[in-house]
């Protein structure tokens, strides 16, 4: 198999596990899976407990 | 005559008596200007017959009847 | 420095906050859009602003969560002014909040928002006359407009800087006295005494949470005093100083032009709109004309009434997105002669588009591939075929998101959840659940967050519950794609208008059958209030769409495509996968995917030698609702080459409709229910998907056989139904009347 035959495989094994990692990420950044961010929630930023340490040092 | 807000017709018209509700509603009758002294005219009817849209202090406000009935008013016309 | 935005719902504070920060929030129009507070920097004065946009609120007590916010951040963060807008065509209930501001320690400037619309009705409003009254200053603007904002910004940074004391506006000698006497219990304590003081004699939930001590005293100071016909209710005596205060002075500054209690515009519209028989009928039709736009092959039915169709090369080119060989190729195939097409509906149309788009984009890649090789395979027939698959049908979804939004923000959706609300009461929802269920048909994960808002825990687990069946953003490529192969029997927006109105029926059900099995608990107040209509504007419109649209990508870039390597390898390998690639049907996932169809093949669409697809791509709609038809493509399952009869269609589609959302919608729903309430609420998901698939499947079947013993069977359900409604509802009356 060519070099960057086994380039495009890693790329489709990592792809495949982005979106865990993303999801880890995000969760120690405080972004939320939600699409609609903290401005129309109820909960205001309560959803996790990163995001409500952000929304409360407001 | 005094009636309560629930049993008036389209278009009449009164002044706010007496305020029966209790707690959450009361408050909220509060807040949304329904006092005593207040001038209130029944617009309309949902489709459904409930709820009911008034006019009050130059806005429209929408209640349900059994909120409505809750609103001790002086009918005016 | 830092200034908040205070004000009542609808007075146009979100605009105003836009216009200063040159942010793009979402306005909405109706009780509970911003229910938090937003932050954006004004930069036009060389010191920089932060500005805070306070959700909107009719007063400072601690009633519901907005209110809390608000009252928080002014009370306890201190910011160096309050700009409470005011909308000046509703002046009198807008300024019951202003002498609540009024009250803490904190300079204040009223902004008269609106005043464009005051002075076409021919009003005026005696700015001094108000100023003197409130001891504050006041400023004319128009947000929309831009009138007046910087001028609004230089009073209230001159204001900022000049330390205010609170002032009340109540005037009973008795009252005052006893204000006067519980401030100074609170002198030193807390910032703001005055107001602390007032309210804690309103006896307000907060106050007499955290001053027990001051308690005491205001109460013995309270029973002293004799309140005549409010017996005691000081919390009515206040709201009732307020407004005696404002009447009295409110009069003086309002010059009417003649007749101004006429109509205003928003009372013409209502007039059609909230009609007494006409308004359901209207929201109906209303609905179904946005479907239509958005799903219909054939625009106003101009070609199955009257024939209207267009044949020549341009014009099918353009209408089909370069579509006129292969339909003259179709047509050449069944031996017909290709007569025309019908004019496709504007999302039909960019639909077209965008798949010839994509389509291009294949056609150039596999160009340049070299033809055989896996990865070839994989980068035309699995990805970009499966990617391509939901990309051409986002124009839809973003049309039919940009109608919902011009709905919502034109303050439609208020007068429907009047129209509606009692009809939702008979199912144990208030009109104030319909806010979070048509958040569903955005997304449900923020649909079931924002259940927050319902104070009853049987309410918000129902609420959750019926979210999903609120068909949102994520399943719409399903139905886009179906209509498309269903469109050959009959109308494809009728096929998706029908799919949309059989998940609210069915909530509806739902929500009956669920209320007689459970406890009825108080239902939350419903005073809301109607805002006037206004103008959706297309600033705001496209900056939502653009939001979506943003999140899509994001969505297709990680999991969507994660998805789509996964089922590739599963298709094209065995379980001996280091031997190489294999034929799809020897393939792992055809195997994995056989033992599904058993579970499925009640329910029609998985028999058949290509079930086991369809079987896998329901599962993989677990992931996210846009996989299962990007899997569909993955294994070959296209517009061309789906052979499911009518039945099955749309037994596969009510399937996919009610089954469990994304994983994301279940943890947010797992987050958001009781225990209980979240078990329950599996299982439903789970039974109903499975039930309702297999009774469509089956009546279909019937109905294909035969039309009226399908009529038939159809007819005696319905009429099962309504007893069920009638025997339920009785047993409710009878629950009510205990």
């Amino acid at each position: 198999m060519k070099f960057w035959e086994y380039i495009l495989i890693i790329a489709m094994i990592g792809m495949v596990f982005l979106p865990f990692i993303l999801r880890i990420v995000n969760k120690k950044k405080g972004k939320s899976s939600c699409s609609s961010g903290c401005c129309c929630c109820p909960q205001r930023g309560n959803c996790s407990k990163m995001l409500a340490k952000k929304e409360s040092k407001k | 005559m005094e009636k309560y807000l629930n049993e008036f017709l389209v278009n009449e018209e009164g002044k706010v008596k007496k305020i029966e509700a209790e707690g959450k509603i009361k408050r909220r009758l509060f807040d949304m200007g329904v006092t005593p002294g207040a001038n209130i005219r029944l617009k309309k009817l949902a489709p459904l017959g409930d709820p009911i849209e008034v006019t009050i202090r130059g806005y429209e406000l929408t209640l349900r009847k059994d909120e409505a009935n809750k609103i001790l008013m002086e009918v005016v016309k | 420095m830092k200034f908040a935005l205070a004000g009542n719902p609808n007075c146009g504070k979100t605009t105003l906050f836009n216009t200063l920060t040159g942010s793009t929030a979402h306005v909405g129009n109706w009780p509970g859009v911003t229910v938090d507070k937003r932050e954006g920097t004004y930069k036009k004065l060389g010191e920089k602003i932060d500005i805070v946009d306070l959700p909107g609120i009719y007063s400072l007590s601690p009633y519901t969560p907005e209110e809390v916010v608000s009252r928080n951040f002014i009370v306890d963060e201190h910011p160096d002014c309050i700009i409470n807008v005011v909308d000046a065509t509703n002046l009198e209930r807008n300024l019951y909040l202003t002498t609540q501001l009024l009250e803490i320690d904190v300079p204040v400037i009223i902004a008269l928002n609106m005043i464009d619309v005051v002075r076409q009705r021919g009003t005026t409003i005696l700015v001094q006359e108000l100023e003197s009254k409130l001891n504050v200053p006041v400023v004319e603007i128009s947000a929309l407009k831009g009138e007046g904002i910087d001028a609004m910004m230089k009073k209230a940074y001159s204001c900022a800087r000049v330390k205010r004391v609170g002032q009340t506006v109540i005037e009973n000698k008795d009252l005052v006295n006893l204000i006067e006497k519980t401030k100074d219990e609170f002198a030193g304590k807390v910032s703001s005494p005055l107001f602390h003081a007032i309210k804690l004699i309103e006896n307000d939930e907060l106050e007499v949470k955290n001053h027990q001590d001051i308690l005491a005293d205001v109460k013995t100071m309270k029973n002293r005093i004799d309140t005549g016909d409010f017996a005691g209710d000081f919390e009515a005596v206040v709201a009732d100083e307020r407004y005696k205060y404002i009447t009295k002075n409110f009069e003086k500054t309002i010059i009417r032009k003649n007749g101004e209690e006429k109509e205003t515009k928003s009372d013409k519209i209502d007039k059609v709109l909230t009609h007494r028989i006409w308004s359901i009928p209207i929201f109906l039709v209303i609905m179904f004309f946005v479907f239509h736009l958005v799903f219909s092959e054939d625009l106003f039915f101009l070609n199955s009434i009257f024939g209207l169709e267009v044949s020549s090369k341009g014009w099918v080119n353009f209408f089909t997105g370069m579509g006129y060989e292969d339909l003259l190729a179709e047509a050449l195939e069944a031996g017909e002669a290709f007569t025309g097409i019908s004019i496709p509906s504007p999302g039909v149309f960019l639909q077209s588009w965008m798949g010839w788009l994509t389509g291009s984009v294949i056609d150039l890649v596999a160009g340049v591939l070299p033809e055989g090789t896996w990865y070839t395979g994989f980068i035309v027939d699995g990805f970009l075929t499966g990617i391509d698959s939901i990309f051409s049908f986002i124009p839809q979804v973003l049309l039919l998101f940009l109608f919902i939004s011009i709905l919502e923000d034109s303050g439609y959706m208020a007068r429907v959840a009047f129209i509606m609300d009692r009809a939702f009461r008979k199912f144990g929802l208030s009109g104030k659940s319909f806010i979070p269920l048509l958040m569903g048909f955005g997304c449900s994960v923020p649909a079931m967050i924002a259940t927050k808002t319902l104070e009853d825990e049987k309410e918000r687990d129902l609420t959750i519950r019926l979210t999903p069946f609120f068909s949102c953003g994520a399943k719409a490529p399903i139905w886009a794609m179906l209509a498309s192969v269903v469109a050959g029997h009959f109308l494809g927006d009728i096929f998706v208008f029908s799919i949309y109105l059989f998940g609210i029926v069915i909530a509806i059900v739902a929500a009956i059958i669920m209320k007689v099995f459970g406890k009825t608990k108080e239902v939350p107040p419903f005073i809301m209030e109607l805002p006037a209509y206004h103008r959706p504007q297309a600033k705001n419109l496209l900056a939502h769409l653009w939001e979506k649209f943003k999140h899509f990508l994001y969505k297709a870039s990680t999991i969507i495509t994660a998805s789509i390597i996964l089922i590739w390898f599963l298709s094209n390998f065995g379980w001996a996968f280091w031997k190489g690639m294999v034929e799809i049907e020897d393939s792992i996932l055809a195997d994995l995917g056989r033992v599904l169809k058993v579970v499925f093949y009640p329910l029609g669409w998985a028999m058949g030698a290509d079930g086991w697809k369809y079987s896998v791509a329901s599962i993989t709609g677990l992931i996210a609702k846009e996989d299962v038809v990007a899997t569909m493509a993955s294994l070959g399952l296209e517009e061309g080459t789906i052979s499911l009869s009518n039945a099955a269609i749309y037994a596969f589609a009510v399937y996919n409709l009610f089954t469990l959302p994304c994983f994301a919608a279940v943890a947010t729903a797992k987050s958001e229910s009781s225990k209980k309430g979240f078990r329950v609420t599996i299982a439903w998901w789970l039974t109903a998907s499975y039930v309702i698939s297999l009774a469509v499947y089956w009546v279909g079947k019937l109905c294909e056989l035969s039309w009226i013993v399908g009529l038939l069977v159809i007819l005696v359900l319905i009429a099962a139904i309504v007893l069920v409604g009638l025997y339920a509802s009785g047993k409710l009356k009878a629950k009510e009347a205990k």
